[in-house]
């Protein structure tokens, strides 16, 4: 799922040492799971997967490449707007947007995934 | 004007077949039946007779000679005219009989037909269908009492191909005293369909369905059906449906169910139906939405893991449709509710409606292209990894009964 052209898209190849958080549900008809590796001076990798409209794989990519190199206390301040404007999701898509935002919480919150 | 892509909507409309082309070509020449068949001379009667030949062609059809037609705009108007002009009558008579039958898979023109018949005091009562999407005869036993008025069954699915039950169900109807209405527009000129023997009262048809042309369609009643007019105007049709016959549409429409697809055309778009799905269901996680000896004509299958606005917008390009064509409404289709399918996976539903003139080359491309597409959409989506991982369909869509998966 990853590789050199990839656009921060789809899960981890290995998810050992990544955190991850959940946004949305299926019977929500969006779900949007947010990928980071952390090391001790910020974000080295984001992915996002998502079970959303084609606006939300658009804003979830902006947000996978933004937030590359940023200190978690970066990320912590992205929000679903910001996101939304800079990508120009329409107003319908806001709510895409702010599950992103959502799922990235969720990761920074969430402890290391372990295993193989 | 953009490249197209193969035609895969046969369901929501057909091409002109060239032979119809030809026959209204005829007829609408200085020399063919263009003027107006009410006219008492002998140009007029030219075009009389030749809307004669092509209800006796539609009436042949349908072994239903020995019923009246009347000619509409199409399969709306028919089902309008059959629910309320039938209700109407049945007004006008004080019957005590006010409870209308529908299933809830029926097209909106049915079911909206119906609705507005509750202005009428009708009470209707739209009839579940099975999770295969065919109306089971014990369900409509159970609601049949003689206080109905009308039963409206379609006879093909339009967005799924389910073929109802007729056979089973039509004797219910009978012995009820009720009428029966059979919506045919989407099995009329692909599946045999015979009136008599069925003992059917309303038989509504959409030439464009069928390789006619659009704007045309008709309603066949049983002479013992009384019907009141929706539209006020001349004396046209016995004053049923008034206005100036277009007779080139009818000469079409006529034509076309006279070239209705026969046994070896079934038989060659059933193995077209067959080798897509088979392609399809080779990229795993697909719901079959209807059952395996549906129409030849239509495949509808759903995708899991896949989200449905992501894929109709990888798909735009493709002459496929989600849902039916004629709702023109956004959210999950009301016919695969019916069947219990759950929103998100309803909502990822592809309709592919195959025909006449559909090849093997067709169906090559098309799997490629929604494989691609599917694949693509899977390899981001956190719902089909938890798939492939070992969660189960139900449980990721929660759901207690288990679509069908192929």
């Amino acid at each position: 799922m990853e590789d050199e052209k990839d656009q921060g898209l789809g899960a981890p190849r290995d998810p050992t040492g990544w955190k991850h958080g959940v946004a949305g549900s299926v019977r929500d008809n969006r779900r949007i799971d947010c990928w980071l590796k952390v090391t001790e001076v910020g974000i080295r990798a984001a992915r996002f997967e998502v079970f959303a409209s084609d606006e939300a794989q658009r804003g979830a990519a902006w947000a996978a490449q933004w937030l590359r190199g940023q200190t978690v206390e970066e990320a912590e301040r992205l929000t679903g707007l910001a996101i939304a404007e800079a990508t120009g999701l329409a107003d319908a898509s806001r709510s895409d947007a702010l599950c992103i935002e959502d799922a990235l919480r969720a990761a920074l919150a969430a402890p290391l995934t372990e295993g193989g | 004007m953009p490249s197209m892509t193969p035609y895969f909507d046969y369901a929501a409309t057909t091409p002109l077949d060239p032979r119809v082309e030809e026959a209204m070509r005829r007829a609408s020449t200085l020399a063919g039946a263009f003027a107006n068949p009410s006219s008492e001379h002998p140009a007029g009667r030219l075009a009389a007779a030749a809307v004669e030949h092509a209800g006796e062609q539609v009436q042949r059809c349908l072994n239903a000679l020995d019923y009246q037609l009347t000619w509409t705009s199409g399969a709306t108007e028919s089902n309008n005219l059959a629910i309320l002009g039938y209700g109407m009558a049945q007004v006008r008579r004080r019957s005590a009989r006010r409870r209308l039958l529908v299933t809830a898979t029926e097209h909106a023109a049915v079911l909206s037909a119906a609705e507005a018949a509750e202005g009428l005091g009708f009470a209707v009562e739209r009839l579940p269908v099975e999770a295969d999407g065919r109306l089971a005869p014990a369900t409509l036993k159970a609601a049949l009492g003689d206080d109905v008025a009308l039963v409206s069954i379609g006879h093909v699915n339009n967005e799924t191909g389910v073929i109802q039950p007729l056979a089973a169900l039509a004797p219910l109807i009978k012995a009820s005293g009720a009428r029966f209405h059979i919506d045919a527009a989407q099995g009329a000129g692909r599946l045999p369909l015979d009136a008599a023997a069925l003992g059917a009262d309303l038989i509504s048809l959409s030439a464009h369905k069928f390789y006619g042309p659009k704007g045309v369609g008709a309603l066949v009643h049983h002479p013992a059906v009384r019907l009141a007019p929706l539209l006020h105007g001349g004396g046209q049709q016995q004053g049923l449906r008034p206005g100036t016959l277009p007779v080139s549409l009818i000469v079409g429409q006529g034509e076309a169910l006279a070239l209705a697809d026969d046994e070896v055309e079934r038989a060659r778009q059933y193995a077209l139906r067959e080798a897509l799905q088979n392609r399809l269901t080779a990229l795993t996680g697909v719901v079959m939405n209807g059952v395996a000896d549906g129409s030849p004509h239509v495949l509808n299958v759903a995708f899991a893991g896949v989200h449905g606005d992501a894929l109709r917008s990888r798909l735009a390009d493709l002459n496929v449709s989600f849902g039916s064509a004629c709702s023109g409404q956004a959210g999950a289709s009301h016919v695969l509710r019916a069947m219990a399918m759950p929103d998100a996976l309803a909502d990822a539903a592809v309709r592919f409606s195959i025909g006449r003139f559909t090849t093997m080359a067709d169906v090559e491309f098309i799997a490629e292209r929604v494989a691609s597409d599917v694949g693509a959409l899977r390899a981001i989506s956190p719902v089909w990894r938890e798939m492939r991982a070992g969660r189960k369909l139900s449980d990721v869509y929660g759901v207690t009964t288990l679509p069908n998966l192929a």
